[in-house]
């Protein structure tokens, strides 16, 4: 299997398809995360699709300083939440084809149930991170909700690793027992 | 320390999805992606046809094709043995419908293929729909899968079918390997069988460029299939509210007979179709869609001292389920102004306040005309005009938010054939159930209906997609038709309405000279709801009528 490095590198060169297997790899990853953002599933679809395009359009400045492209997909995702009508407009014609390609459920009461409970989740479950300060706010955001160790929140938010740390302790002291589990499934590595 | 973080997955694309995204995404990015565009990524690789969508119940279905090498581009579908047992079969080509009916027989399933031309679908129903169990959980009653790419059947047993998709999870099987379904042939019963349809649809600019297809699983006897024509591509997308009820009936005129009702609603196609269309396209920057309607309510009025709510505050104006109440008709002008980005500012002005009695009419003059709670400046903020009417101005959203015109766009590309536009609203539930095209019968019937008259009630449907809505009514038999009836703006026009079991009903008011919708009002009609109430039968309890529709450049300005 190609590494993300490979199929960056072919994009940056055209390659289209590459791309495509980038958007497979981590399309569920980044709509996660604006999922956690906005606690809302078309925002969260079409910055998910902003977020692709963004990193086609901009290929061409951007280099992978880690081995996923994970981090350099999540920091636009932080860029575009942030300005999400912005980047979306520059898309318009894109997002209406990416959007309206999809399957219809068999079953959409069922389907809307399910989803209504997650977002109701979501909105829980996030309510308190959505509060902090924007710098808290962000940080915090990719350590709880994506899989990325701090270096690799460092390199998405192009912050140094010790700005994240600090970060993160405010937002720590600030929230206090509604920190959020952060250990799960977490690389050795940010241990560091 | 917290709570464990929440299930996301149902907010996730399933894989089909992911994969009819990213093949939607490469073509917007890559050669074609600007100017004109070429053909889609699937067909260049070489297989023909058919993309997968959806896989619907909680059996999440997905498999694997072991071997990724090795296809024979020249044939219909190719058929590959599983590692943990079974086959996935890829479907290359919309041919050959008797040997991958064959194909699926030696694997363990009966089921009927039909390859249809380009634009038909299957006439449903053709089979009793039916749903298939997992063992251990889950179950697949079928799906609908439109767009671009080529779909591949997986048969495995469920175990083998889980072992592979936690493979999938923890990352060891790439996603280019998962089949957008898989079926356990010891989950089907002996009378069970899978029916497969696929048509070539647009896609992409190209006539043939994607296809539909549809997989449902039937119980007993499956009927050949009838040809009908086909939903337009992108019809997944398309969501209108549900309507109608099993205790729908059609009110109206029972003296009229079917053909004269038909009659009048190809006239009113005729009159769409020579009419112009008030709004022809959504608003681009800086630019608004100004609409302006005329809302009436049924309110009751508690005279003083019977107030309901706080004691400070007490409303003095309730919603019709009061026994005591007066009721009274509350209209209402209403001038919205939507931005692209689906953001509202919205105008309010009360017109006078009519009670149903002239009794109550005077006792509400002398107690001093007290506004009704939407205007009551106590709570509200609400100033007055220049003829001391009172009003309110307030920013919100459009109840579609920023999708509001994504989903006008999405209005002008329905088909302007009327058989197929019935399809498209008809099939938008994923069309495996049985279709039954009649108000009177059917819940499907009637919603059926009533998302036709959506699409005459939006300002920018197209003369032709108006006409097409008349004449797919025309077509829909057992409508319920009232001729000659007022509108909440004092205008008349012909009607199409139903009533429910409870007496409550809906009315679509439209001039027939010009086939554009006047009002929509839901009716006090039956002697039920009409007794509850202590309101007459005809009594609309909420109406809008439909007075002006156009872009405006700023929201200080009207049409003229």
């Amino acid at each position: 299997m190609a590494s993300d490095r490979d199929l960056w590198e072919r994009a940056r060169g055209g390659d289209a398809e590459a791309f495509g297997d980038l958007y497979e790899r981590h399309a569920r990853a980044v709509q996660s995360y604006c999922l956690w953002r906005t606690a809302d599933l078309q925002v969260a679809e079409d910055a998910t699709a902003t977020v692709f395009l963004e990193a086609w359009r901009k290929r061409g400045h951007l280099t992978l300083s880690t081995d996923s492209a994970a981090p350099l997909l999540l920091g636009i995702a932080n860029n575009v939440v942030r300005r999400q009508w912005r980047s979306q407009r520059r898309y318009r014609d894109a997002l209406e084809r990416v959007r309206n390609v999809g399957p219809i459920p068999n079953d959409l009461e069922a389907e809307a149930i399910a989803r209504l409970d997650a977002i109701q989740q979501l909105r829980e479950g996030g309510e308190a991170i959505r509060k902090l300060p924007r710098r808290e706010r962000e940080v915090l955001a990719l350590l709880a909700w994506s899989d990325l160790s701090y270096g690799e929140i460092a390199e998405a938010l192009g912050l140094p690793v010790g700005t994240v740390r600090s970060r993160l302790a405010r937002a720590r002291t600030r929230l206090g027992d509604a920190f959020p589990d952060t250990t799960a499934a977490r690389p050795a590595e940010e241990t560091l | 320390m917290t709570k464990p973080k929440p299930d996301l997955s149902p907010l996730l694309p399933d894989d089909a999805t992911l994969k009819a995204r990213r093949s939607a995404l490469v073509d917007a990015v890559g050669p074609g992606g600007q100017g004109p565009r070429p053909a889609p990524a699937w067909r260049r690789r070489g297989p023909r046809l058919a993309l997968g969508g959806g896989v619907a119940l909680a059996a999440v279905a997905v498999a694997l094709i072991v071997s990724a090498g090795g296809d024979n581009p020249s044939k219909a579908f190719a058929v590959k043995p599983q590692k943990g047992g079974g086959v996935t079969i890829k479907i290359y080509s919309l041919e050959d419908a008797s040997g991958l009916e064959q194909a699926l027989e030696e694997a363990g399933i009966k089921s009927q293929v039909t390859w249809l031309p380009a634009g038909k679908v299957c006439r449903e129903p053709h089979y009793k729909p039916s749903i298939v169990h997992f063992p251990g959980g889950g179950s697949f009653g079928g799906m609908n899968m439109g767009g671009p790419g080529g779909i591949t059947i997986g048969i495995s047993s469920t175990k083998a079918l889980r072992e592979s998709f936690g493979q999938r999870r923890r990352g060891e099987i790439s996603a280019d390997e998962v089949a957008n379904i898989t079926l356990d042939p010891e989950a089907f019963r002996p009378d069970q069988s899978v029916v497969l349809s696929g048509t070539p649809a647009p896609y992409d600019g190209d006539p043939e460029g994607g296809s539909i297809t549809k997989m449902g699983v039937a119980e007993g006897p499956v009927e050949p299939c009838k040809l009908v024509p086909a939903l337009p591509s992108g019809f997944g997308a398309f969501g209108f509210s549900e309507g109608g009820g099993p205790a729908y009936a059609p009110r109206g005129d029972e003296a009229l007979p079917q053909a004269a009702i038909t009659a009048d609603l190809r006239q009113a196609a005729n009159s769409a179709e020579a009419s112009d269309t008030q709004v022809e396209a959504p608003p681009g920057p800086g630019q608004y869609l100004y609409a302006k309607t005329k809302v009436v309510q049924l309110q009751g009025w508690l005279p003083k001292g019977h107030g309901k709510g706080s004691k400070t505050h007490p409303r003095y104006f309730v919603p019709i389920n009061d026994p005591s109440a007066h009721y009274a008709l509350v209209p209402a002008l209403k001038e919205v102004w939507t931005a692209p980005d689906g953001k509202t500012h919205v105008r309010e002005t009360l017109g006078r306040v009519n009670f149903l009695s002239s009794a109550n009419q005077r006792l509400w003059d002398d107690a001093g005309s007290p506004p009704p709670w939407a205007f009551d400046p106590s709570e509200h903020d609400v100033s007055r005009d220049g003829s001391g009417r009172r009003l309110k101005d307030f920013a919100a959203n459009s109840f579609r938010g920023r999708h509001e015109f994504t989903y006008m766009s999405r209005l002008s590309r329905l088909p302007t054939e009327p058989e197929a536009l019935r399809l498209a609203v008809e099939n938008r539930r994923g069309g495996s159930s049985p279709l039954d095209p009649s108000p009177a019968e059917s819940p499907r019937g009637g919603a059926t209906v009533e998302r036709l008259l959506e699409i005459l009630s939006e300002p920018i449907a197209s003369p032709a997609l108006r006409a097409a809505a008349f004449n797919a009514l025309a077509e829909i038999p057992g409508i319920g038709f009232e001729r000659d009836v007022t509108d909440g703006a004092g205008r008349r026009g012909d009607a199409i309405s139903w009533v429910r079991e409870n007496g409550f009903g809906r009315r679509f008011i439209f001039d027939p000279h010009t086939g554009k919708v006047l009002a929509e009002a839901e009716m006090i009609f039956g002697p039920k709801a009409s007794e509850e109430y202590g309101a007459p039968a005809d009594t609309p309890y909420r109406e809008t009528a439909y007075l002006q529709a156009g872009i405006v450049n700023s929201t200080h300005e009207r049409l003229k």
